[in-house]
C-alpha cells in the first residue's frame, strides 16, 4: 500500500439518526461512530482515496450567511504552524466562507509549562494572523492552566476572548480564572470533550497501525439568536504512511 | 387570562345577539391578518414566562391563612412604574381572575442566547420581591396553584359571603368579591358563561378516600335552598359551582416567538404531546374547597369551571336551539395539529361551521389552519364591550382575539399583533406553578430548551391527538408521575416514514420519557444535554441549567416528590388531620406557613427540592458573551 495522507469531512452528522438516538454518548464515541458509518459507505470505492466526504450538508442551503454563527474547535498535538494553517484553510473551504465567528484551540501535549507557553505562542501567532485579516472574530483556548492562559493573554497582540473549561461533572471553576475572565471580558465557556478526543489506539484501530492524526476540527453551525444548532461535523487529516512523520 | 379591552360590557342577551357579528368579523380579521403576515420571516427567538401568584393573609393569633383581596390596590402601584417608563421596567404586572391574584412577566422577553437561561430565576425573584415590598405585615405573595381552602367557609380577607341568588357567580361557596373588581371582563365572563350555559357551572372532583371519609360522601345543599346544586353534585365528589374555582387557580405559562409561521406550526404540534407529560410532572393542586381530592392537577377543574356549553351542546338533549354538539369545554386540550407532519395524527373529529371553513379556504388558508380557526370559531363571544362592536376589519383584530383568547387550550397558536415587531408565536399552557422560583425557572428553562432540541435535531414527538387526550386524563390522576404510563413516540430521532402509526408509539412512564429507557428511548433530558454539549454555554449558565435538569430528572424518577405529593403528605401527616380528607383552618395555616418558610429559605425541603437549590442565576447575561454575540446585555 502506498503511503498517503487522508482528509475526511464527515458532513453534517445531525442527519445521522444513529448518533442522536444515543444522546448520552461523549464526543469520542460520537466521532468513532461517525467515522465507522462514513468509512463503511466508502469501503466499496477502494482503499487509495485521499479525500473522503460524508453526506453533503443541505441544511444550510437556504440560509443567509449573516444569520449563521460558525464555531470551530481545532484539536492539535503539535505546535506546527503549517498544520494549523492547513486545518483552518480546510475549514474555510469546507464551509465556503471567508470568516469563522468563533475558534477555540485545544492543544494537547505533555510539555512542561514553559515549553507549553512557547508552543502556544507559536500557535497563537497563526491565530493572530487570521484575526488581523478578519477571517476569525472570537478566538480562544481550551483546557489551559490559568497561569499559562494569563501569561499568553498578556503576551498576545490579539487577546484571546474565549477560554473553555471542562465542566461535564461539576460546577467548580478555578477562582483565579473566573476573576481574570470577568475583569478582561473573556467568555468562560464549558465543554464536555474528553481530554483526548481521538486516542491513538482508536485511531490505529480504524485506520491501521501506522496512522497518525495531524489535526482534527469539530465544527458547529448555529442559527444566530435562535439557539438552534443546524449543522455539526468533523474535519480531520490523517497520515497513513508506513513511517511516522 | 386574555385580551383586556377597556369599556362597558354588554349583557349576555346583547352579546348573544352579536355573536354572529363577532364571528363574522373575527374570521375576516383573521383572513386579513393572515394575508398580511403569512410570509413574515426571520424573527429570532424571543420568549417569556408568566407566573401567577396569590396573596395570602396570615393571622398568627387565630392561626388562619386567608386569601387577601387586595390585588387591585397592589397592582395599581406596580403598574405605575411601567406607565412611567415602559421601556426600562424589569417586570410587567397584570390582573388575573381572582381579587387575590397577580400575574407577573419579565419586562422584556428573553432572547435566543443560552446565557438568557441564567437570568430567568433572577427575574422571577425580582418580581416576587417587588410585589412583596407593597404588602401589609403578615401578607405574603405565593406561587401556589390552588389555595387549599378556596370556597370553604371564611376563606377571604376581609371576610365575604357568597350570594347564591344574585351577582355574577351565584355560587354557594365563591363570593363575587373574590373576583377581580378592577376590570369588568372577569365578572362579565362569569355571568355570561353561566347565562349561556343556562345553569351554574358544575365541577365534580373525586374526594380522596381516606379511612375516615364516609362511605357515602354526600354534602347537603338543599338546606341552602339550592336544588340545582343537589341535582348536579355527584356522590363521593367534591362539588364546586363557580368559575372562580378554576380560573382562580394559578399556572405557569410560556410563550415563544418562532422565526416564521411554519416553525410556529411545528412548535405548536411538537409541544402538544408534551402537554400531559409536563402537567403530570408539575402537578400541584390536590386540594379544593378545603378537601383533599383524588386528583393532582387543576386542569379538569378549570375546564368545567368555564364550560359554557348548553345541555344540547353537551349532548344531553337533542339539538334544537344550538348548532353543534361540542365534545369539549372551551378550556381543554387542543383538537388538531397544524403542521403537515401532524396531519395524519389528527384522529379526533373536529366540529366546525362548513361555511367559515370554506371562507378560510377560499382566501388561501390551508386546510389545517382553516379547520383550526373554524373550530375555535364554534364558540360564542362571552365578553363583549359596547365600544368594540364596530371595527375596521383591515386593521383591528379584536373580534378575532375575542374568540381566540377565550379558547383556553393546552397550546395556543398566536398570530403577530397588528402594527408590531412581534412575530408568530406559540403559547405553552399546561404547567402548574410551583412554590419556589427555582422550580419554576427549572420548568421554564427545560421547556424552552426542549423547543431548541426539537428544532435542532428535528425531533418528531407526534402521536395521535386521541392518545394525547388519553394522556391528559392520566396526567391528572393522583401520583401520576409514579404510577401512570403515557403514550409516547418511541423513535423520535429518525425520520423513517411508516404507514402504520400504531407501531410508532407505546406506553412509557414519565421517568422513561424524561430520563430514557436503555436501548429503547433516549430520554428528553439526555437529549437536552447532548444539545447543550454543542452550544458552547458559559460556565454559570451551564451550572444553573444542570441544577434545573437534575430537579426535573429527580421529579420524574420519583426520587423527589411532586408538589402535589408533597402537599398531600404535609396535610395527611398534620397532627390535627383526622383522615377525613378535610383541611381545617389550622392545617391550612401551618401548611402555608411552612411553604412560606421554604420559599424564604428559612427551612430546607430536600424531599421536594433536593439538596442543591441554589443556582448561579444573575440579573444580566455576562458582558463578554453579550459583546461576542453583538447584542446588549439586557436585550438581544
Amino acid at each position: 500500500m502506498l503511503s498517503h495522507s487522508l482528509f475526511i469531512n464527515t458532513g453534517n452528522i445531525l442527519s445521522l439518526s444513529e448518533a442522536k438516538q444515543k444522546a448520552s454518548q461523549n464526543s469520542t464515541d460520537e466521532l468513532i461512530e461517525t467515522l465507522k458509518i462514513i468509512l463503511n459507505d466508502e469501503q466499496s470505492k477502494g482503499d487509495d482515496k485521499t479525500i473522503i466526504n460524508g453526506k453533503k450538508d443541505t441544511s444550510l442551503q437556504d440560509v443567509d450567511r449573516k444569520d449563521l454563527k460558525i464555531t470551530v474547535k481545532v484539536f492539535i498535538s503539535s505546535p506546527d504552524v503549517n498544520s494549523l494553517k492547513e486545518a483552518l484553510d480546510q475549514a474555510f473551504e469546507a464551509f465556503h466562507t471567508d470568516t469563522i465567528e468563533s475558534l477555540v484551540i485545544a492543544y494537547k501535549s505533555a510539555e512542561s509549562p514553559e515549553d507549553m507557553l512557547s508552543s502556544l505562542k507559536k500557535i497563537w501567532s497563526v491565530v493572530e494572523e487570521y484575526v488581523k485579516v478578519d477571517k476569525l472574530s472570537s478566538v480562544g483556548l481550551s483546557d489551559i492552566n490559568t497561569n499559562t492562559f494569563i501569561e499568553l493573554f498578556q503576551w498576545a497582540d490579539i487577546k484571546p476572548n474565549i477560554v473553555q473549561i471542562n465542566l461535564a461533572t461539576c460546577c467548580v471553576v478555578p477562582p483565579a480564572l473566573q476573576e481574570f475572565t470577568k475583569e478582561n471580558d473573556i467568555q468562560l465557556l464549558t465543554h464536555s470533550d474528553p481530554c483526548q478526543i481521538l486516542p491513538q489506539e482508536i485511531l490505529e484501530n480504524i485506520f491501521g497501525s501506522t496512522a497518525y492524526l495531524y489535526w482534527l476540527i469539530r465544527y458547529q453551525i448555529h442559527l444566530k439568536c435562535r439557539g438552534i444548532l443546524s449543522s455539526k461535523g468533523y474535519l480531520l487529516r490523517i497520515n497513513k504512511s508506513n513511517v511516522k512523520p | 387570562m386574555g385580551l383586556l379591552s377597556e369599556g362597558s360590557p354588554l349583557s349576555w342577551e346583547e352579546t348573544k345577539k352579536l355573536s354572529d357579528h363577532v364571528r363574522k368579523h373575527g374570521v375576516i380579521q383573521f383572513i386579513n391578518l393572515y394575508k398580511r403576515l403569512r410570509d413574515r420571516q426571520g424573527d429570532v427567538l424571543k420568549w417569556g414566562d408568566e407566573v401567577e401568584y396569590i396573596l395570602v393573609k396570615f393571622d398568627d393569633d387565630a392561626k388562619t391563612a386567608k386569601l387577601s383581596l387586595r390585588a387591585m390596590e397592589i397592582l395599581r402601584i406596580l403598574n405605575e412604574k411601567e406607565n412611567e417608563d415602559p421601556d426600562n421596567t424589569k417586570s410587567l404586572w397584570r390582573p388575573e381572575y381572582g381579587a387575590y391574584m397577580l400575574e407577573g412577566t419579565p419586562g422584556k422577553p428573553y432572547g435566543g442566547l443560552l446565557a438568557h437561561f441564567n437570568v430567568v430565576e433572577a427575574n422571577m425573584r425580582y418580581r416576587r420581591q417587588e410585589a412583596a415590598k407593597l404588602l401589609h405585615p403578615n401578607e405574603v405573595l405565593m406561587s401556589l396553584t390552588v389555595f387549599p381552602r378556596v370556597g370553604a367557609p371564611d376563606f377571604t380577607d376581609p371576610p365575604t359571603h357568597p350570594t347564591p341568588n344574585t351577582g355574577a357567580s351565584r355560587s354557594l361557596f365563591f363570593p363575587d368579591e373574590a373576583i377581580y373588581p378592577g376590570h369588568p371582563r372577569f365578572k362579565t365572563l362569569t355571568r355570561n358563561i353561566r347565562e349561556r350555559r343556562r345553569e351554574k357551572v358544575a365541577i365534580n372532583i373525586p374526594i380522596y378516600r381516606d379511612e375516615s371519609v364516609p362511605l357515602l360522601f354526600k354534602e347537603d345543599f338543599t338546606s341552602k335552598g339550592d336544588d340545582c346544586s343537589s341535582k348536579v353534585a355527584k356522590d363521593n365528589y367534591i362539588y364546586m359551582d363557580a368559575m372562580g374555582f378554576g380560573m382562580g387557580c394559578c399556572c405557569l405559562q410560556l410563550t415563544f416567538q418562532a422565526c416564521n409561521i411554519e416553525e410556529a406550526r411545528t412548535l405548536y404540534d411538537q409541544l402538544t404531546p408534551l402537554c400531559p407529560i409536563m402537567l403530570a410532572l408539575t402537578a400541584a393542586s390536590p386540594f379544593y374547597r378545603g378537601y383533599i381530592s383524588d386528583v393532582d392537577c387543576r386542569w379538569s377543574v378549570i375546564s368545567s369551571s368555564v364550560d359554557c356549553r348548553t345541555q344540547e351542546e353537551r349532548g344531553l338533549k337533542p339539538l334544537k336551539e344550538n348548532k353543534f354538539k361540542i365534545s369539549k369545554s372551551r378550556y381543554d386540550s387542543i383538537d388538531s395539529y397544524l403542521s403537515r407532519q401532524g396531519e395524519k395524527y389528527n384522529d379526533v373529529p373536529l366540529t366546525y361551521d362548513d361555511e367559515i371553513y370554506k371562507q378560510l379556504l377560499d382566501n388561501g388558508i390551508d386546510h389545517l389552519l382553516a379547520q383550526h380557526i373554524a373550530h375555535l370559531f364554534i364558540r360564542d363571544s362571552v365578553s363583549l364591550f359596547s365600544e368594540k362592536v364596530h371595527q375596521n376589519d383591515l386593521e383591528d383584530t379584536d373580534h378575532f382575539e375575542n374568540i381566540q383568547s377565550t379558547n383556553w387550550q393546552t397550546m395556543r397558536f398566536k398570530p403577530p399583533p397588528p402594527n408590531s415587531s412581534i412575530g408568530w408565536r406559540v403559547e405553552f399552557r399546561p404547567c402548574e406553578v410551583q412554590i419556589t422560583d427555582f422550580e419554576n425557572a427549572a420548568i421554564v428553562c427545560f421547556t424552552v430548551l426542549l423547543t431548541r432540541v426539537i428544532l435542532s435535531y428535528k425531533l418528531n414527538l407526534l402521536i395521535p391527538i386521541s392518545k394525547v387526550d388519553q394522556n391528559m386524563i392520566r396526567a391528572q390522576k393522583r401520583n401520576a408521575v409514579k404510577v401512570e404510563k403515557f403514550w409516547f413516540r418511541h423513535d423520535i430521532t429518525s425520520d423513517i416514514k411508516s404507514d402504520n402509526t400504531q407501531s410508532e408509539y407505546t406506553e412509557f412512564t414519565i421517568n422513561e420519557i424524561i430520563n430514557g429507557k436503555n436501548g429503547i428511548f433516549p430520554g428528553l433530558v439526555p437529549l437536552v444535554n447532548s444539545y447543550l454539549a454543542n452550544m458552547n454555554v458559559d460556565a454559570d449558565t451551564h451550572c444553573t441549567i444542570q441544577r434545573y435538569l437534575k430537579l426535573i430528572q429527580k421529579r420524574a424518577s420519583g426520587e423527589l416528590l411532586t408538589t402535589a405529593a408533597w402537599l398531600r403528605k404535609e396535610v395527611t401527616s398534620h397532627s390535627e388531620y383526622k383522615h377525613d380528607a378535610v383541611i381545617t383552618q389550622r392545617i391550612n395555616y401551618d401548611l402555608l406557613r411552612k411553604i412560606h418558610s421554604i420559599v424564604s429559605n428559612d427551612i430546607s425541603c430536600p424531599e421536594l427540592l433536593g439538596q442543591c437549590i441554589s443556582s448561579k442565576t444573575t440579573d444580566t447575561i455576562p458582558a463578554a458573551v453579550a459583546k461576542a454575540e453583538k447584542c446588549s446585555a439586557t436585550n438581544c
